[in-house]
């Protein structure tokens, strides 16, 4: 195995190069005032860490957890009965009806959310106001990563040994409590990936939001793309790191919340 | 007698054109170890598939109790399953597990038990217990039964009455007031007297009262929130205590064992007290040493739980081993049904004596003690509790013959063929005219010589005659006539001796003497040519042939002809003395010689064993 090691040596300079480097770059701009990435006027200033104290990324923030929230909510109430309907159907092509799903991810993402916008603009759609709204928002982020979530939660069912389910029914338990006793406890897993992978994307983008929210809904990515829009790479930096830790420390909970209900 | 639990009646299998089971009959008696044997794609499983519930047929009757279960889904049957693979729940520890039937039943019984194992605790009669068992059987739903139990038992209880004086006389201020109220219910007047105030009279009499009343005990356990997870709890740790696994409840499934799973989807089946358990080839993922334990293990807990077994399997040693009751299958039809020796002493057909004879069963007798005469030779054998000379049959599994050198061989014979197969060789080994199966890691050449032993715990030796306590199915409604073995191949029984087949009892022993309805044959013409005259007292008609009840001499035989005789005939009946089967009877029934007889026997028999292993 030894002289395969080699072989991961690009990855280590990739990693290197465009991962840890830039990380420090970014700890090390926190703590100057540049114009721009010019570093040859930089001097030290901790004006950025002053910003933080802004109710308004706070605010941000709060709005980024909600919106994200609310759509993984609705991506597992409405993707878990797909991903289960499709799983125990006795359909001979459940492949064809999972590839119907993700026909439309072929697409670019950012065409197909404006064409949402077009949609809610049309003059019947644009009478209910909905640009500009959290609700609208939130729709489209929804319809945007679904797939992301039925497909986790698909794969874990496809496993699931069948006979769990006729041991729980020969015990006695009807087929609606089943669901809830073996079934549920035992698709979690598919569950809390399909959480991670939407919920990851939806808290931290922002095409969505500047498209579809026209400016109305300001979340951390809104805030993170005017700052470095601006040129203001100090604030940005410590922005991006701030937003990084969270986001880790969301995982991390997450997974260790898992871990205990596992134990 | 033995009574019929589970019937199946015409029973057929479809998928598509492809008929699995065609208009399959079987009937199962309570209490019986019932083995469906046969090559894959026979059928069995998918018999034991709609049993459960798990598979619906395209045509005929599923009967348990002779009340129609067809249409039941799998939960609302008494009927349990032990699945090849285990099917144990990953996310619940063990004793959840166990629990999890209990718990989620919509039809627990969880109550019924809990009250019927306080019933037992506080002494009550075991009819008392029955009736309200039997009453309780109506009640579909946990939470009925737990109303229907506190109705009951308050209504019993002294205590909830005196309490409803007491509170009917709210306003009375001395304990004079309601006192001839309170002594009618009392057997024995309170001691409290007249002039107490009421509230000290109220405590004194209620807090004697609640000490000694069982029903007011039993009122507040079951009304007590933790009553159900208590009932859980007691019925879970004894199951774990029968599969021998006490202590595990907080293991997790995914860090047991094969065996330990085994045993735990066993208990996780039984303590919903089901009246059918059924298994599916469970042994199969086992390894061959724990194979064995377990046959023998499935077979003890048969015995103690006392409820019908049906186990599926595809290895003739395991069910010859096992079964009371063995269903021979193939292709969706029974070829035979019968006791293990039966099977094996008298295959029907071409196919059974085929599909039993793969299997290394041969016959033997058991000259003395420790000791096997099998394929001419003698062979040293762990087995001691049987009579000398005794006709016994031997089961070796294919994997214990040891292949040696020919000079110190018990056994010598000629490789007839040899297979690869899984990592291994199966070879048949020839031996006068008996093939041997045996499986090598290393390849034999056809046509060698080669040597074999079998080490003699391995040597599984079954009494032919072995009274199987249960009559079995194809003995369903047979006479059983208590006789007692004269000697010389006679039996005594009906005030009469007959000639029987059956040489190995001791004269003088008490013996059952079995005898089918069909074996009989009818003398109406000339009585004297008869060997037994009686007369006809009922006769039913079942379609086919009459059913016809003979009184002989003040005892019932039941007779099956195709001709009817009138009720109040004298008629005469014949049995072939080969028909006349004789069934060992416990010790306890024999007269004392015999009693002392056996008892010496089987002290020399040990004896020698222990001093067999001493020298060993």
């Amino acid at each position: 195995m030894k002289r395969f090691k080699n072989l991961a040596i690009p990855y280590l300079v990739w990693l290197i190069l465009l991962v840890v480097v830039p990380l420090l770059v970014m700890f090390v701009l926190t703590f100057m005032s540049t114009n721009g990435t010019d570093l040859t006027t930089a001097i030290f200033s901790i004006d950025s860490y002053k910003r933080m104290l802004d109710p308004s990324i706070y605010k941000a923030l709060w709005n980024s957890l909600y919106v994200a929230g609310i759509t993984v909510i609705i991506c597992i109430l409405l993707g878990y009965p797909v991903a289960y309907f499709i799983s125990f159907s006795h359909l001979k092509n459940k492949k064809l009806f999972l590839l119907l799903l993700i026909l439309p991810m072929w697409s670019n993402s950012m065409l197909r959310i404006v064409s949402w916008l077009r949609l809610l603009s049309t003059e019947g759609l644009a009478a209910l106001n909905l640009v500009g709204t959290d609700a609208a928002v939130i729709f489209v982020t929804v319809t945007t990563y679904l797939p992301f979530m039925i497909f986790p939660i698909y794969t874990v069912l496809e496993k699931l040994d069948r006979s769990l389910l006729e041991a729980s029914a020969d015990l006695g338990v009807p087929s609606f409590k089943t669901f809830f006793k073996v079934t549920v406890p035992l698709s979690l897993s598919g569950v809390s990936s399909g959480v991670l992978m939407v919920f990851l994307p939806a808290a931290t983008g922002f095409a969505i939001s500047q498209t579809i929210g026209q400016g109305k809904v300001r979340l951390i990515g809104n805030l993170l793309q005017s700052v470095f829009e601006k040129n203001n790479y100090n604030f940005g930096s410590l922005l991006s790191i701030f937003v990084s830790v969270m986001i880790l420390a969301l995982v991390a909970a997450f997974s260790l919340f898992g871990k205990r209900r596992e134990n | 007698m033995a009574r019929k639990i589970l019937e199946l009646k015409g029973v057929t299998k479809k998928y598509g054109e492809n008929v699995i089971l065609d208009k399959f009959n079987l009937s199962i008696n309570e209490n019986e170890f019932v083995t469906f044997l046969g090559p894959s794609g026979c059928g069995k499983t998918t018999t034991l598939r709609i049993i459960a519930g798990f598979e619906t047929m395209n045509e005929g009757q599923l009967l348990l109790d002779g009340v129609e279960i067809e249409s039941l889904p799998a939960h609302k049957r008494p009927i349990n399953t032990v699945f090849q693979k285990y099917a144990l729940f990953p996310h619940l520890n063990v004793y959840d597990n166990i629990a999890f039937g209990l718990r989620n039943n919509v039809f627990s019984n969880v109550y019924d038990i809990g009250a019927m194992n306080m019933m037992e605790k506080y002494g009550f009669e075991e009819e008392e217990i029955d009736s309200l068992m039997k009453k309780l059987t109506f009640i579909e739903k946990p939470k009925d039964v737990k109303k229907y139990l506190i109705e009951t038992f308050s209504n019993e209880s002294v205590t909830f009455k005196v309490e409803d004086v007491f509170k009917a006389n709210k306003k009375a201020k001395t304990y004079a007031e309601v006192k001839d109220e309170v002594n009618a219910l009392l057997n024995s007047p309170a001691s409290v007297e007249d002039n107490a105030p009421i509230k000290n009279a109220k405590e004194t009499i209620l807090n004697g009262l609640k000490e000694k009343d069982v029903y007011y005990k039993m009122v507040t356990a079951i009304k007590d929130r933790h009553f159900k997870e208590d009932v859980i709890k007691e019925e879970v740790t004894e199951a774990l205590k029968l599969v021998n696994l006490s202590g595990y409840e907080n293991r997790e499934i995914t860090s047991m064992s094969g065996g330990q799973m085994q045993r735990i989807a066993i208990a996780r089946a039984i303590v919903n007290k089901p009246r059918i358990l059924l298994l599916d080839e469970p042994l199969s993922a086992l390894d061959l040493k724990l194979r064995k334990a377990m046959r023998l293990e499935l077979r003890e807990m048969q015995k103690k739980l006392g409820i019908t077994f049906i186990f599926v399997t595809h290895d003739q040693e395991e069910a010859m081993v096992m079964s009371d009751t063995i269903v021979v299958m193939n292709q969706g039809e029974i070829e035979q049904i019968g006791r293990p020796e039966d099977i094996y002493n008298t295959p029907v057909n071409r196919f059974v004596s085929t599909f039993i004879g793969e299997a290394n069963i041969f016959r033997g007798v058991y000259p003395e003690a420790r000791r096997l005469n099998m394929l001419g030779k003698t062979f040293k054998v762990s087995a001691h509790d049987f009579m000398p000379n005794d006709p016994i049959y031997v089961i070796i599994e294919k994997e214990d013959f040891d292949i040696c050198s020919t000079d110190i061989a018990k056994l010598i014979g000629t490789v007839k063929t040899c297979k690869f197969k899984e990592g291994q060789y199966e070879i048949d080994v020839q031996i006068d005219d008996k093939t041997i199966k045996i499986i090598s890691e290393d390849k034999l050449n056809v046509g060698d010589e080669v040597g074999l032993t079998v080490a003699p715990g391995n040597i599984y030796c079954e009494d032919i005659k072995e009274n199987k306590a249960k009559i079995l199915a194809n003995f369903d409604d047979a006479n059983i006539l208590e006789g007692t073995y004269v000697g010389n191949q006679y039996v005594s029984f009906l005030g009469q001796n007959f000639k029987t087949y059956i040489t190995t009892f001791i004269p003088g022993e008490v013996v059952d003497a079995v005898i089918r309805p069909e074996d009989f044959d009818l003398e109406l013409d000339d009585l004297s040519k008869a060997i037994i005259v009686g007369t006809v007292t009922k006769t039913v008609f079942t379609g086919v042939t009459f059913e016809i009840w003979v009184d002989v001499n003040g005892s019932t035989l039941k007779v099956s002809d195709y001709q009817n005789v009138e009720v109040g005939d004298q008629i005469g009946l014949k049995v072939d003395f080969y028909e006349i089967h004789l069934m060992k009877v416990a010790d306890e029934y024999q007269p004392l010689e015999i009693q002392q007889i056996r008892a010496k026997a089987r002290e020399e028999a040990l004896l020698e064993s222990e001093s067999e292993d001493e020298t060993l």
